[in-house]
């Protein structure tokens, strides 16, 4: 259970840093 | 401090700066995919680890891809960290019979290795496997330091290319980084370690028999692991003699010649170089310290090579040094000074023949003043944080000082890559600022800086200080962020401070004092970590984009020059004013109100 739970943590932690990508490329206008 | 003293750090720094340039010069051929001298030896090598991966090392990426290639590496290399350590009490080479991590402490490791912080809540000797050190830990200290030294050299690229959509190639760079630079240098150490007596062996713990036996008072504990209480609430303990001694031994060398020299910090020992088998000689000493300072050092002149332009380098070197020296004094002057409450007692804390005198609470005598303090401000100027000493036993302005130099971001030489890329922002902001103050066109490196790049460099220099406030505000509310303190008062602030500002730096050092391994310390401590390395990378990538993109304007009149000793200046004073304005209400909380109230003869008990 508490396995499930970090690794859901970890690829939070993932996914929300991915995320900057696209957001800081529509930022940069390019 | 005796002359010994001081000539023992010009000694240890002139070192460092000599290596800088053959060091810096070597280290950009690496980059630039030129020739070196282990070509014959590790250029098949690297070939086959191409192949194998399916890696073309002739592609090269945009700053979207490189970020993506990059965060992909590491959250895989974290999961398979986490997977080991739950796993290590079925896996091999675990001759104390170590049972799994528990899921917390896994995560927290896992992601501190992974972030290059290696700040940690466990102690080796008492919790990991050999396989867990070696195939998890010391893997992770060498291909997360390489990742450091990528994303620098990415930067590099976006400041040297014109009108480019490139940064170069994440995976060549990562296993250059780790083939040519990191893994030479480790062999060379581990060897010279060893030679000094520091362990490296998959033998078991040795037993032996106490010549005077001894005895302790053990709390007693039921089923549950939980202490028992009496009558009036206090804890049952119980009279153990001990006649014999665990003594702790492993494959140690390898992994602290590469904790030294990635900017890792992760001892193999909990009391990390403190330890007589991780650090046990004069010798072993300095070369540990020489190798925290010689690499965040020598990417200066790197820099300088790979953008044509070795003065911009220098000039980076001595902004750094420029802010390091005064530091170190302070360390060291409180250190040797000694608690004035000792004074006021008749003890006799003076420097001789016979006692290095000072405050040396928390040090090893064989290191003395001098060269734990020296260790303690380098571990923390860059994002070393391994230790020879304990930084909570330091008298509260130089114990400051650790906090002071990650406070400024750890720029001052930095982590390994990590340090100078840092930097970088710090310059694009300090050429923003002074050129809309002189009229000068905001621009680096002959590359305009505009709107784009001052919104990044301004992420990058505010993650650090949100996480580790936050983080710090958190473990100040909540009980189970207090029941971690030992110290009540000012002290006890200053080490939940400084556990923040360690993981929020991606540095390890620990003040100690502080029970890290609970789940709140464990969890909070991951996220922190985590955020306080990648939502730094990804923005200081977006400005190698962005930059690399961009024209090179030719130099004119109107140019700020960026290699002068007014503009070593005005960045060394941008470091310090970000840093000051971020965190001097949380110092003047911990540290220097300990400072003023121990000089008034006020003490927590």
């Amino acid at each position: 259970m508490w396995d499930v739970l970090i690794v859901a943590l970890m690829l939070l932690l993932f996914v929300i840093t991915l995320a900057l990508v696209p957001g800081l490329t529509r930022l940069m206008g390019r | 401090m005796t002359t010994m003293g001081i000539l023992r750090i010009a000694l240890y720094l002139a070192v460092v700066f000599l290596l800088v340039k053959p060091l810096g010069a070597y280290m950009a051929r690496v980059y630039e995919g030129k020739r070196t001298i282990f070509d014959p030896v590790l250029r098949p090598l690297e070939r086959l680890l191409y192949r194998l991966s399916r890696i073309d090392p002739d592609e090269d990426m945009t700053w979207q891809t490189y970020t993506v290639a990059m965060l992909v590496f590491t959250l895989v290399g974290m999961l398979l960290l986490y997977a080991l350590q739950r796993l290590q009490g079925v896996l091999p080479f675990n001759p104390q019979g170590m049972s799994g991590v528990s899921p917390d402490l896994s995560l927290n490791t896992a992601v501190s290795f992974a972030t290059n912080t290696n700040w940690q809540n466990y102690g080796g000797e008492t919790t990991l496997s050999y396989l867990t050190q070696m195939a998890g830990l010391t893997v992770k200290n060498f291909v997360s330091a390489a990742v450091g030294l990528a994303i620098m050299v990415a930067l590099f690229r976006g400041l040297a290319r014109r009108t480019a959509q490139a940064i170069g190639n994440f995976w060549v760079d990562t296993v250059r980084g780790c083939l040519y630079i990191l893994l030479p240098l480790s062999v060379v150490l581990a060897l010279a370690l060893a030679s000094q007596g520091v362990v490296a062996t998959l033998s078991p713990y040795k037993t032996a028999t106490l010549l005077e036996p001894t005895s302790y008072d053990q709390p007693v504990t039921d089923a549950n692991g939980k202490p028992v209480l009496d009558a009036k609430g206090q804890p049952q303990t119980k009279t153990v003699k001990v006649t014999e001694q665990v003594i702790a031994i492993g494959p140690a060398a390898s992994q602290i010649a590469i904790k030294q020299l990635g900017t890792n910090g992760g001892g193999f020992f909990n009391v990390n170089s403190a330890h007589p088998f991780e650090n046990p000689t004069p010798l072993s000493n300095f070369l540990e310290m020489l190798a925290i300072l010689v690499l965040p050092a020598a990417v200066c002149y790197t820099f300088g090579k790979m953008i044509g332009d070795t003065r911009q380098g220098w000039a980076l070197l001595a902004a750094m040094t420029l802010i390091f020296l005064p530091l170190l004094a302070v360390t060291e002057g409180f250190e040797q000074g000694g608690n004035p409450l000792f004074a006021a007692a008749g003890v006799d804390q003076t420097a001789s023949a016979l006692q290095p005198g000072g405050n040396m609470e928390g040090k090893e005598v064989r290191n003395g003043i001098v060269d734990s303090a020296l260790w303690a401000t380098a571990t923390t100027a860059t994002s070393n944080g391994s230790v020879n000493s304990m930084h909570d036993s330091y008298t509260p302005l130089a114990g400051m000082v650790p906090l002071v130099m990650m406070h400024l971001g750890e720029v001052i030489y930095g982590g390994i890559g990590s340090g100078l890329f840092d930097m970088i922002v710090f310059v694009i902001l300090a050429a923003f600022v002074a050129g809309l103050m002189v009229g000068r066109t905001p621009e680096y490196l002959g590359k305009k800086i505009e709107a784009f790049e001052m919104k990044m460099a301004t992420v990058v220099v505010l993650v650090m200080p949100t996480v580790v406030l936050i983080g710090t505000a958190l473990g100040v509310a909540i009980a189970a962020g207090r029941a971690g303190v030992a110290n009540p008062g000012p002290h006890g602030f200053s080490e939940i401070l400084y556990a923040f500002t360690s993981q929020g730096n991606n540095n390890g050092s620990a003040f100690a004092g502080l029970n890290g391994n609970t789940p709140f310390y464990n969890d909070v401590g991951a996220v922190v970590m985590w955020l306080g390395r990648f939502w730094e990378i990804v923005p200081v990538l977006a400005i190698a984009g962005s930059m690399a993109a961009k024209k090179k304007v030719p130099v004119s009149p109107g140019t700020l020059p960026t290699h002068t000793v007014q503009f070593v200046l005005w960045l060394a004073a941008v470091v310090i004013i970000v840093g000051a304005l971020s965190f001097l209400p949380a110092l003047a909380l911990g540290p220097i109100v300990e400072h003023l109230l121990l000089q008034a003869g006020t003490v927590f008990k």
